[in-house]
């Protein structure tokens, strides 16, 4: 059967190569922490936003990348991560600028984004995709594979609800908190 | 929906590995289906009965939840 792929996985290769770069970056990361590496000619914060953006280069080619056996069931899992994945940063991004327009109004004072804010909300979406698609692809009883409606699934697990709701609630709470600060 | 790829591995005497290998898909693809967490592909579910000589209802039955 011909197929056409709008946007191809690259080859189990790169996941390795993602792997170490995003290894790499944090390591540098870390180091940069204690500060700045000496062979790069630039101040600790500019480091830091430069390996921040490579953590999320490596993120990216692992997430894009295909599994040794990419079977119809591996494809499976990474379209429903994919789609968990997506929703996540969608929903946190909006959250992220309803906070910004909110503050903005009640501090007269527009907030300007940059390159380590937008990496971090692509950060967030790509690891939530990946926490998704390794739980599915190696955890498969952790997997419900249903296509079921959002209020259909609150009533199959009422509890599951109740502490992912929770978790969100105490994730905007910290974000509050820690910019009062 | 249930299926009876188990039993009819036992009757050939293979290995959840040796199936998936003949099918190209992964081992746990195959543990995943026979558990009920897969719902194969048409394609797939040809290539099981194919492989088996059977037909597909032979070894996929559909449940009242389905």
């Amino acid at each position: 059967m011909k197929s056409l792929s709008i946007f191809p996985m690259s080859s189990y290769k790169n996941k390795v190569y993602g792997l170490v770069i995003t290894l790499v970056a944090l390591v540098a990361l870390l180091a940069i922490s204690h500060g700045p590496l000496p062979f790069i000619q630039a101040s600790a914060d500019e480091q830091f936003n430069l390996f921040f953006a490579v953590v999320t280069f490596g993120l990216y080619m692992i997430a894009w990348s295909k599994e040794k056996n990419d079977d119809e069931r591996v494809q499976k899992i990474r379209a429903k991560a994919m789609q968990v994945g997506l929703g996540v940063m969608i929903t946190s991004i909006l959250a992220f600028i309803f906070c910004i327009d909110v503050l903005a109004i009640k501090k007269h004072e527009v907030t300007t984004l940059g390159g380590t804010e937008l990496a971090l909300m692509l950060d967030f979406g790509l690891g939530t995709y990946l926490t998704v698609f390794y739980i599915g692809l190696f955890f498969d009883p952790a997997w419900v594979y249903n296509d079921d409606t959002v209020m259909v699934n609150i009533k199959k697990n009422k509890q599951f609800f109740v502490v992912y709701f929770l978790a969100v609630v105490v994730l905007f709470v910290l974000i509050f908190l820690l910019h009062k600060k | 929906m249930k299926n009876t790829i188990r039993v009819e591995r036992a009757k050939l005497d293979i290995t959840q590995s040796d199936l998936a290998e003949q099918i190209n898909v992964s081992k746990q693809t195959i543990l995943s289906i026979e558990k009920g967490k897969f719902t194969p592909s048409t394609i797939l579910a040809l290539k099981i009965a194919r492989y088996f000589k059977v037909q597909v209802e032979d070894i996929f039955e559909l449940e009242p939840e389905d």
